[in-house]
């Protein structure tokens, strides 16, 4: 893929907003109820999908026949972009590059950015944020009176495909989400530019990474060369190793880097969306 | 491990973690590795630089009108919200500040593990001599404020026969989540209502950075009573 040059991507960028204004704008027009189009960058509230109640077999059941029933709530229908991001620190300094405690996140911290007040010609602003910890996107979204979605909020949603709420372990789908995982984006291309889901959501897959509020709450060892004895009493009640539905091997995947993370971690891949109930 | 499985891993170590965060994929996987109790090397005490020397902290042992400057950048009294005590008092993870504390996560209906961890947090403290253990505080953090109660905490402290320098806390999810994910403990509720966590003892020290962790169930209190020892005498 041939990357443009920075005045080419402007451009690009510019002709995105235009295009995306006029599809907003189309889609606020048309009588037929439609998911949220994407929105321009001019907006002040983020778009978000209304995502109707559900039950599924979570991938890592802690009982047998456990079934995760999800109430209804609201996602964004995309992940948070460097310019929301930007907008946020500005907003509150204590969550600049720079000023944020060490506990709350890492070295790596917007490590892409000019500054910690600016984006620099280098980063998108309408590329998802990334470089931020699990408590920067929680105090992001709290500041916004929303808050991270829960794990099996986003694994229920990501289990959509553009025509149905459950189609993600078709062979077709599950052959491209490899495709992904083999050759990572990484994130620096604006967020949108996929198709949705049936629910409206756009780049569950492909794109990045992204947060969920409890991401620690999976039993799964990360590590098979560890003592035997010592991992069973390290976790109480743990009955999590095996999975439900070992066709669904994105799911493994995210669950398997979930359990690498720490809540202070910045991953250049790793961004975030909110939710809302 | 079925070849699709070893596929799949190699393709996340590809596309997983990576740039500045190998430091911390390190530090990741010592935190799961059975007997390396120590968080490697990882605090960082520049931080300390402009506090005043710990010979202040003989004018805290009654923690009023303490002047309180900023806590380190890794202290988990960064995570400044108010818990309830078992007693039904309000208080902040700074409550322990200016001592040497191990705090845990449990909670009371839990059958198992719990009361071996709680049984390792009280061994540490007997091998402690009486005039270290005056000086040392216990932070017991629930995960389930449903059903632990202020009461039933309190009732659990008796039971326990557990002093007042013993502090059992209750508060709203997000607050233990966030606490969880500062002490890189593992939980989470069952269907059951029963909780799955990892077991985990963490001292901190007078100003709330954690310095020392031990994983796992009838744990030897050694390695902690030496790091609290270390503590009290370099003041």
């Amino acid at each position: 893929m041939v990357r443009p040059r920075c005045e080419g991507r402007l451009f690009l960028v510019l002709v995105g907003a235009s295009i995306g204004a006029l599809a907003g704008a189309w889609g606020a027009s048309s009588a037929r109820s439609q998911p949220p189009g994407r929105p321009s960058g001019a907006e002040p509230a983020e778009a978000m999908a209304r995502i109707p109640a559900g039950r599924y077999e979570p991938f890592y059941p802690s009982e047998p026949g456990e079934r995760v029933t999800v109430a209804p709530f609201r996602l964004d229908v995309l992940p948070v972009t460097n310019a929301r991001y930007l907008a946020f620190v500005r907003g509150h300094p204590r969550w600049r590059r720079g000023s944020v405690p060490r506990l709350f996140a890492d070295p790596g911290y917007l490590g892409r950015w000019s500054s910690p007040t600016s984006l620099g010609s280098g980063v998108l602003p309408e590329a998802p944020a990334t470089q931020v910890s699990w408590f920067a996107a929680a105090a992001y979204c709290r500041a916004r009176g929303a808050r991270l979605p829960t794990e099996a909020e986003w694994e229920y949603v990501a289990r959509a495909d553009e025509r149905s709420p459950d189609g993600m372990t078709t062979p077709a789908n599950v052959r491209r989400i490899l495709g992904w995982y083999g050759s990572p984006r990484r994130g620096r291309t604006p967020v949108g530019e996929g198709a949705p889901n049936i629910y409206g959501v756009y780049d569950l897959h492909g794109l990045i990474w992204e947060w969920v509020e409890d991401f620690n709450a999976t039993m799964v060892s990360g590590d098979n060369r560890q003592d035997r004895d010592q991992q069973r009493n390290r976790f109480c009640g743990g009955a999590s190793i095996g999975s439900a539905d070992i066709g669904n091997y994105a799911a493994f995947m995210r669950f398997a880097f979930r359990s690498s993370l720490e809540a202070s971690y910045t991953v250049p891949n790793l961004g975030f969306r909110c939710a809302a109930d | 491990m079925s070849p699709r499985y070893t596929l799949a891993l190699a393709l996340l170590l590809c596309c997983g973690c990576s740039g500045t965060s190998t430091e911390n994929a390190e530090q990741g996987q010592h935190a799961g590795h059975a007997g390396h109790a120590e968080q490697g090397g990882h605090v960082d005490h520049s931080a300390h630089a402009g506090h005043s020397a710990h010979a202040d902290h003989g004018a805290h042992a009654d923690h009023v009108a303490m002047d309180m400057a900023e806590p380190s950048g890794e202290s988990i009294f960064l995570l400044d919200s108010e818990w309830t005590r078992q007693d039904g008092e309000a208080v902040t993870l700074s409550t322990v500040r200016g001592h040497p504390s191990v705090i845990l996560m449990f909670y009371g209906t839990c059958e198992a593990a719990c009361p071996i961890l709680i049984h390792d947090l009280q061994q540490i403290d007997e091998a402690l001599g009486e005039q270290e253990r005056a000086q040392v505080r216990y932070l017991l953090v629930t995960f389930d404020p449903e059903r632990d109660t202020v009461q039933s905490l309190a009732q659990l402290a008796r039971g326990k026969e557990m002093d007042d320098r013993y502090t059992l806390l209750r508060g709203s999810e997000e607050q233990i989540r966030a606490l969880s994910m500062a002490l890189g403990v593992r939980y989470r509720r069952t269907p059951s209502g029963e909780f799955s966590h990892s077991n985990v003892l963490t001292l901190l020290d007078r100003e709330g950075v954690v310095t020392h962790r031990v994983e796992g169930l009838n744990t030897e209190p050694d390695a902690m009573v030496a790091r609290i020892r270390d503590m009290l005498t370099s003041g």
